[in-house]
């Protein structure tokens, strides 16, 4: 029961690459003053680097060191302006002027303490490592100002920042984090009521009356409470009943004098191929074959009638309408074609088709059916084996050939396919690496304006010849609220509304 | 009657023991480890081994147990994996909720079960097969789709009750009853029928026994000589019934728990079970079994209380 | 035929069952030719025809996929309803020996049973079935007999409780003096005692099993991905139940129309099995009103207590039609008399004594006549005005003791009860009555015998207890049916004894009806005598016994044994 409905739930922090605003939900209360939003449980602690909270309850009492706009663009917080010294440097100016709850400083020395906390920390927030692993170490320049020292280049560090990577704790609750496991000691907009909280159920917080930040950079509410919920029955119920103000919801949802807003497609969803290689099973070593799966599927039908018609046709490509170097002719690379596909299968010699096992979990079984639907029809026959309880562990097992993922894009090519196209990716078992895919990661990174869109539009349609991937569409995440209490900037890029994209109706 | 309560007593601490035995046996075979799941996918086997050394579960399975029971001796259910709060407060918190659910529902069956039932077995004809469709028809309903009704028409379309959460008994009794009023349905309607069936079955014995004759040739009324006799007589496989009803309840809580979003004890042995957070699930299923344990001792007190048979057996 | 065959044809005649047989077997059937009565292919996709309603070309509409919904659901019914079978038949085979022998074993035997039970049910399942599918690769059948291990406790507390009830009957005390053995004794007369509520919860274990089977495709065990199941149909109709409701439909109705079908049958297997139920023996409040007779009303003697006055009882035959157990029968009682009722078993006399306090059990009832009781007519009053006659004026005493008193109430509180309902007086003040009232009927230790419980009272004792009962009301007439009939010889004197120092001591007119005509020799100052339903003779004792008028009654007579005395000099049986 547990989330089945929508392809966009989130299933634990394991498949999450990078965290964007694809986490969602709110809570509502009813009155002007405060907010009550339905969020889906992960982390059950407030630290924010040792398990993922939940975004709207880390974002409540931790400030981030960016912010990023519905547009996309990366703004400055706590961070106030930043430069690319050289391809591994970066290095940051910070605002003097923020103290934490606890009374300390927030300076680069609190910068520092938080990312070597962060990344000696085990087990450690999953979707805040990608970033993280990229920093070698950090310096402090000056009070104001600190360096971070990269392995090798990552240009969307500051987008990191906002997201799950950049988190800050109070320096001097860091040295003794076993007390942040019910305490928040962040310099955030609002302060965590613990009477009123229970853990990993219902959230309670009162705005933070020293907040560094004003009413008009950041409007809050007097009262914020996030209620964790798992089942989207109960979520809907609350929504309809009153009970909340906001809330995510799946397609074709209707809630009485509610309004529907639509976050931008980012989430990456179908079949992952992990055997490109063929060394588990050999079919999928050809990329023809790969390809065939590809023409096999008719993708308009599996957006419409699975993700609700919420997204764009997509060529398997961890590439959306965002990303630099995005062309139309992209997304068409694949069309609907079973003759097609069943000519490649029989080029590459299987005129029979051939049988494939695929990692499933049974939360994804919609799309997992659907995709299975149109692959057995050109003879591949795909036995889903459902891994519920499991799914990371077989994952990481290198026993499979194929599994069903759910992934996020950002919209920032470079991570978007560092993340999922090269070694280090988190969902890459087998290991592989195509050397043009990194050939061209690292021309595109170095290159600018124009050269650089035309790389990445490069990178893309090889990608989408490569086949790594058996994905319909990236689909976009629905939010349900309350117009009378909150006022909702629909974001234009990536995923669905930040905290501060929340404000009340009729201003602080 | 004492003899029978400390007996009861007596097998319960070798019960749990067996129990807690045999859930860390069970739990061990479960797939999945929680270092990896901590981890998540991308973990080299050396972070995860890294991890488990950490956590102290690359230790022999025995040595582990060791530990947990010599933790639970000293009162210490340990920590969890996953939350790093003590498995004590989850459970102290999320115990409440369930055992709330399980006694309401259990209630509302018995009373709604036994009325039905009774009626049924005293009237007869057209309205003894209306009872029996009825409970029939109550068992066949699939506990969630009636949740679902349930809150469409009492929470949405009349907004009478609350759609779901929890409000402690403490901090306001109303609440805490309008929050459960229909959870306790949705759970207590399944039971319904199981316990009408027996008491109908039971009424209608008892009802063609010698004693009923007695009764009404001194002149007793035909109510009080069901309700007060009748009833008594019927109730040992009825009060058996109960608690297989409250049983099953409690099993069924999981789904229950989450469409209505109570924080009880099934949700959190469903989510440690996804996260592999050992400790919590281990302290959950201690929880569970002891209650469980204290409704069979309280059923076969009830059932010893109005038969005196078995009392002096 | 015997009875219990005849119950089980008449139980399946019924409308609703036969409909739920045919439900039950026509649904398996169909299931299992699904790939005959359903083409379609389930797990055929058409992602541009999803949730369609009923169609031409999808009878019951297409689900979220574009699969079609009937083929599905044949499909996915025949594993469901085959593999519910499995934990079902693995409890009932643990469960049923494993509670009949606790149950009648007690003991240590049952201690270690209920031990085991009590750790079966405080396991919990989740965990359990978790493991299993992990140790068996997901498979049905192994996780369906985990099941049924696991929940074997619920059938066997059953079987254990009715077994410990059925042991403490009366008839198993004889079987088990009688020494049969305990095979035996458990077949023939503890299991016939536990059916009843064993196939109850047989059936409530089947129903059960569905929800278990629909749980586990939550968890996404048992079933592959691709086999269509009834279990994963009704989640994902739950999951679409706000926008799609149609889908809930098909599968919701099988589901439920196969559960209720199941309880249907077993509800008539249940009677069946109970073969020939006693009837009720609650008073009917919507008896119809018997027929005044016919002819001129012939006014009663003026020291007449209580007249009855062409009585006639029915019960409906096997065929339908009426059978008359009591025929024209009429006859008075003076104040102060012992009148006795004699006759052989299904003379009626019994049914006569019944229908004056209007007790004659459902189906029979009184067609017509008249009983009057200081001159008013207790057939013509309705159920209310009746109540207030009964125990108050008129009292009964039941022919075996022990069955007569409720085996839950000590006998002090059931005293207590006539006591405050009669005499409206405090508990305390009714306590003290009903002492004195066990004194009155020879007790001598009230206070003790108050304490117990009417399972641990001699026969003896008991038919005391149910005589002071009948007098806890003060009545003036005492209806007693065969009230020495079940206890030993030299208790029955006693009994004897008792009656007439009532009737002496409390001015108590008496009914006795007996097939003892010693008893009525001892006793009773006028007897009458039925055969039949029809009253053949009346007259004083001497009259009737020494010198009958009738052919019968003097059949009756000769047939009974006497010691060799002089005709005519009383026995004493002191």
């Amino acid at each position: 029961m547990v989330l089945r409905r929508t392809a966009l739930s989130l299933i634990g922090s394991t498949v999450l690459v990078a965290a964007t605003g694809c986490a969602g939900s709110g809570t509502g209360g009813s009155g002007q003053k405060t907010f009550t939003m339905s969020a889906f449980p992960t982390g059950n602690s407030m630290d924010p680097w040792k398990t993922q909270l939940s975004q709207y309850v880390a974002a409540a009492t931790y400030d981030t060191l960016t912010h990023v706009n519905a547009d996309g663009t990366v703004v400055p917080w706590l961070a106030t302006s930043w430069d690319y010294s050289d391809a591994t440097t970066l290095v940051m100016e910070l605002r003097t002027d923020v103290v934490f709850t606890d009374g300390a400083s927030f300076d680069a020395e609190a910068v520092k303490a938080n990312i070597e906390y962060a990344k000696s920390v085990t087990p450690s927030n999953v979707a805040a490592q990608p970033y993280l692993a990229y920093i070698q170490s950090v310096d402090v320049v000056s009070k104001s100002k600190v360096r971070f020292n990269l392995t090798s280049s990552q240009p969307d560090l500051p987008y990191g920042f906002s997201q799950q990577a950049g988190w800050m704790v109070s320096p001097t609750a860091l040295k003794n984090p076993s007390a942040l496991a019910d305490t928040a000691v962040g310099s955030g907009p609002y302060v965590l009521d613990k009477s009123a909280t229970t853990q990993n159920k219902t959230y309670t917080f009162t705005r933070n009356k020293n907040y560094w930040a004003t009413a008009a950079q950041w409007p809050r509410f007097e009262k914020l409470v996030v209620q964790l919920m798992t089942d989207l029955t109960a979520s809907d119920n609350a929504a309809r009943s009153g009970q909340i103000d906001y809330t995510t919801v799946t397609a074709g949802t209707e809630i009485t004098g509610w309004k529907i807003s639509e976050g931008a497609a980012c989430a990456f969803h179908g079949f992952t191929i992990f055997d490109v290689e063929g060394t588990i099973n050999k079919p999928l070593g050809d990329v023809r074959v790969r390809q065939a799966m590809n023409y096999a599927i008719d993708r308009e039908a599996i957006l419409k009638s699975v993700l609700g018609g919420h997204g764009d046709v997509n060529a398997s490509t961890p590439f959306g309408r965002d990303s630099t170097g995005y062309t139309r002719s992209i997304d068409s690379y694949y069309s609907y074609d079973v003759a097609k596909a069943k000519r490649l299968l029989r080029q590459a010699g299987y005129p029979n088709g051939f049988s494939v096992k695929v990692l499933n979990n049974p939360q994804w079984d919609q799309m997992a059916q659907a995709l299975a639907g149109y692959l057995r029809k050109v003879g591949i026959d795909v036995e889903l084996s459902n891994h519920g309880d499991d799914l990371v562990q077989q994952t990481n097992s290198g026993k499979w050939a194929m599994s069903t993922s759910l992934q996020a894009v950002t919209g920032l090519p470079y991570s978007d396919f560092t993340f999922l196209m090269t070694k280090s990716s988190s969902m890459n078992p087998l290991g592989n690496s195509n050397a043009k895919v990194n050939a061209l990661l690292a021309e595109a990174v170095s290159a600018e304006g124009a050269e650089q869109k035309r790389l990445y539009a490069e990178l893309a349609e090889y990608a989408a010849e490569q086949a790594w991937y058996v994905i319909p569409a990236l689909s976009s995440q629905l939010h349900a609220y309350n117009p009378d209490v909150v006022k909702v900037v629909e974001p234009e890029r990536v995923g669905g509304p930040m905290l501060y994209h929340l404000t009340p109706v009729g201003g602080e | 009657m004492l003899r029978l309560c400390l007996r009861r007593l007596a097998s319960v601490v070798p019960i749990m023991a067996i129990v807690a035995t045999l859930t860390f046996l069970l739990i061990q075979l479960v797939p999945g480890d929680p270092a990896s799941f901590l981890l998540g996918t991308g973990a080299t086997p050396e972070q995860v081994a890294d991890l488990q050394a950490t956590l102290g579960l690359d230790r022999p399975a025995l040595v582990q147990y060791g530990d947990w029971l010599g933790g639970l001796f000293r009162g210490d259910l340990g920590v969890s994996l996953v939350s790093t709060q003590t498995v004590a407060e989850s459970l102290s918190s999320a115990l409440p909720v369930t055992v709330s659910v399980a006694v309401l529902s259990t209630v509302f069956t018995v009373l709604v079960g036994v009325t039905l039932g009774t009626v049924a077995a005293v009237r007869g004809g057209v309205v003894d097969r209306a009872v029996m469709w009825t409970a029939s028809i109550g068992m066949a309903i699939p506990s969630f789709w009636l949740a679902g009704m349930l809150v469409f028409a009492f929470a949405i379309r009349l907004p009478v009750l609350p759609a779901t959460g929890y409000v402690d008994f403490a901090a306001s009794p109303g609440e805490w009853l309008s929050h459960l009023v229909l959870p306790m349905i949705a759970v207590g309607l399944a039971g319904v029928g199981p316990v009408a069936f027996q008491t109908r079955a039971g009424v209608i014995d008892q009802l063609s026994r010698d004693y009923v004759r007695t009764l009404a040739a001194n002149g007793l009324s035909r109510r009080r000589i069901v309700c007060r006799h009748v009833l008594r007589n019927a109730s040992g496989p009825v009060v058996t019934v109960a608690s297989l009803g409250f049983v099953f309840a409690l099993g069924g809580v999981m789904v229950i728990e989450a469409i209505f979003n109570l924080p009880g004890v099934g949700t959190l042995m469903l989510s440690s079970i996804r996260q592999h957070d050992l400790p919590v699930v281990q302290g959950a299923v201690l929880a569970f079994s002891l209650i469980i344990v204290a409704v069979n001792l309280l059923t076969d007190v009830v059932a010893a209380t109005l038969n005196p048979r078995i009392r002096f057996s | 035929m015997t009875p219990s065959i005849t119950a089980l044809r008449k139980a399946l005649a019924r409308p609703a069952v036969w409909v739920s047989l045919i439900w039950l077997i026509g649904i398996s059937v169909a299931c299992a030719m699904a790939s005959v009565l359903a083409p379609i292919d389930p797990l055929e996709q058409d992602l541009s025809n999803t949730f369609s309603g009923p169609s031409a070309l999808h009878w019951l509409g297409s689900d979220e996929l574009g699969r079609d919904i009937y083929s599905r659901l044949l499909h996915g019914g025949g594993g469901l309803l085959l593999t519910a079978l499995i934990p079902v038949g693995v409890s009932l085979l643990l469960a049923v020996p494993g509670g009949l022998l606790a149950g009648y074993l007690s003991g240590r035997v049952d201690a270690a049973a209920t031990f085991v039970v009590d750790i079966l049910f405080a396991l919990p399942g989740l965990v359990v079935v978790l493991a299993i599918a992990a140790v068996s690769d997901n498979n049905l059948v192994v996780m369906a007999v985990a099941f049924g291990v696991l929940t074997s406790g619920a059938i066997f507390r059953v079987v254990r409780t009715a077994t410990a009830a059925a042991r403490e009957l009366p008839y198993v005390d004889a079987a088990l003096v009688s020494r049969l053995s305990r095979l035996r004794i458990l077949a023939r007369h503890i299991l016939p005692n536990v059916t009843g509520p064993l196939i109850v919860q047989a059936i409530v274990h089947y129903s059960g099993t569905f929800l278990f089977l629909t749980s586990l495709s939550f968890l996404g065990l048992g079933f592959s991905p691709e086999t269509p199941s009834w279990g994963q149909m009704t989640l994902n109709a739950a999951q679409n139940l706000d926008q799609h409701p149609w889908l809930m439909v098909p599968v919701g109705f099988a589901l439920t129309a196969t559960v209720l079908a199941l309880n249907l049958v077993g509800n008539a297997l249940l009677e069946a099995v109970s073969g020939h139920r006693r009837p009720s023996q609650l008073p009917d409040p919507r008896r119809p009103v018997p027929d005044e007779p016919a002819d001129a009303v012939v006014p009663p003697a003026p020291a007449s207590v209580l007249t009855v006055d062409r009585l006639h009882v029915c019960y409906p035959g096997q065929d339908g039609s009426d059978r008359a157990v009591v025929r024209d029968v009429g006859f008075q009682l003076q104040r102060g008399e012992v009148f006795g009722l004699v006759g052989e078993s299904g003379s009626g006399k019994t049914t006569t004594a019944l229908s004056i306090l209007g007790l004659v059990p459902p189906p029979g009832r009184v067609t017509s006549g008249r009983v009057l009781l200081h001159g008013e007519d207790l057939l013509r009053l309705n159920e209310a005005q009746l109540r207030k006659v009964r125990g108050s004026r008129i009292g009964l005493v039941a022919q075996e003791p022990m069955a007569a008193l409720d085996p839950s109430f000590t006998v002090g509180s059931q005293l207590g009860e006539m006591i405050c309902l009669h005499r409206r007086v405090r508990r305390r003040e009714a306590r003290q009555i009903a002492l004195s009232l066990l004194t009155r009927v020879g007790l001598p230790d009230p206070a003790a015998v108050a304490r117990r419980y009417p399972h641990q009272l001699s026969g003896g004792i008991a038919q005391r207890v149910a005589i002071a009962l009948a007098l806890s009301g003060e009545p003036d007439v005492l209806v007693a049916d065969e009230p020495t009939a079940a206890l030993d010889v030299t208790v029955q004197a006693e009994i004897i004894d008792l009656l007439l120092h009532l009737r002496e001591e409390s001015a108590l007119t008496l009914l006795l009806v007996t097939h003892d005509l010693g008893v009525v020799a001892d006793i009773c100052d006028r007897v009458a005598v039925m055969s039949d339903g029809r009253l053949i003779e009346e007259g004083t004792t001497e009259a009737v016994l020494l010198s009958p008028a009738q052919e019968y009654t003097r059949t009756l007579v000769a047939a009974t044994p006497r010691l060799p005395v002089d005709a005519g000099e009383e026995r004493s049986w002191a």
